[in-house]
């Protein structure tokens, strides 16, 4: 069995297709072990911010931690994009929690589909509210 | 068919009474939050529709008594009071008696939120009156 295939991950919530900046969304799921019970799973979304103008080495990544419930294996982690822009976010499975920043390359023992949010800039709040009237 | 309900929210006001040949004037206590941005403030005078006993419209304007202002407000990351005047609603297009209302909208800010009370202004006429008191003959 393949390191990347020792954690199922399985996703229940996942985010939603667009969004706006600012706004906190919740990934929902759900992480098994495979093969032998070993330490439970760190598990992590990995943030890709992409920019058509920048390499992929350049574009901005980050990692969002999630916490899973022991036994149950169910997790949730909270996304919350600053910027607007695309983002491709690929929930995974670590052996260790990370150490941030993360510099290099990490074991990665389960993975998730990549999600693709489109991130639109915050809409701008109006709110106007008539409190009383004086006639005269 | 959808039918499209437009919701006055009803506010505190005080009451007054006017001739049909004076005017209105309506100070409009209100709060903002958001970024600066101008719209237009309006206040129109309103009546009571009762058909058979059942109110069809409780803000039924008077168009005649219109008027509208500029609203220029300023950036307000929290939220802020303010008072704006609109004066001199006319209010020779209204009959002279009680139970009018009045009805202030914004325009030009994400739809048109309204504001109203009911029951607050009484007209009465401005024809001129002559009493005979008394008689004196000689």
């Amino acid at each position: 069995m393949a390191l990347e295939d020792m954690i199922k991950i399985e996703i229940t919530k996942p985010l939603p297709e667009t969004g706006e900046a600012g706004i906190v969304y919740k990934i929902e799921g759900k992480a098994k072990m495979f093969g032998p019970i070993g330490a439970f799973p760190w598990v992590y979304a990995k943030v890709k911010k992409k920019d058509w103008y920048k390499p992929e080495i350049l574009e901005e990544t980050s990692f969002e931690r999630g916490f899973p419930i022991p036994v149950t294996g169910n997790f949730t982690i909270d996304f919350k994009p600053e910027k607007a822009g695309i983002y491709e976010v690929t929930v995974l499975a670590t052996p260790a929690p990370l150490s941030f920043p993360v510099v290099g390359v990490f074991p990665v023992t389960g993975k998730a589909d990549m999600m693709k949010v489109a991130v639109g800039a915050p809409v701008e709040e109006k709110v106007i509210q008539v409190e009383s009237l004086i006639l005269s | 068919m959808a039918e499209i309900v437009f919701l006055v929210t009803k506010i505190p006001c005080n009451s007054v009474t006017k001739r049909q040949d004076q005017t209105l004037n309506v100070r409009v206590n209100f709060t903002y939050k958001g970024p600066a941005k101008t719209g237009r403030l309006g206040a129109v005078v309103t009546q009571q529709i009762i058909l058979a006993g059942v109110v069809v419209d409780e803000f039924d304007e008077i168009d005649s008594t219109g008027k509208e202002v500029d609203l220029i407000l300023p950036d307000s990351p929290e939220t802020q009071n303010f008072a704006t005047d609109i004066i001199g609603l006319p209010l020779a297009g209204c009959k002279p008696k009680s139970g009018y209302g009045i009805k202030v909208y914004v325009l030009d800010l994400d739809g048109k939120p309204e504001s109203g009370c009911l029951n607050i202004l009484t007209v009465r006429s401005f024809a001129p009156e002559l009493n005979i008191t008394s008689l004196t003959v000689s």
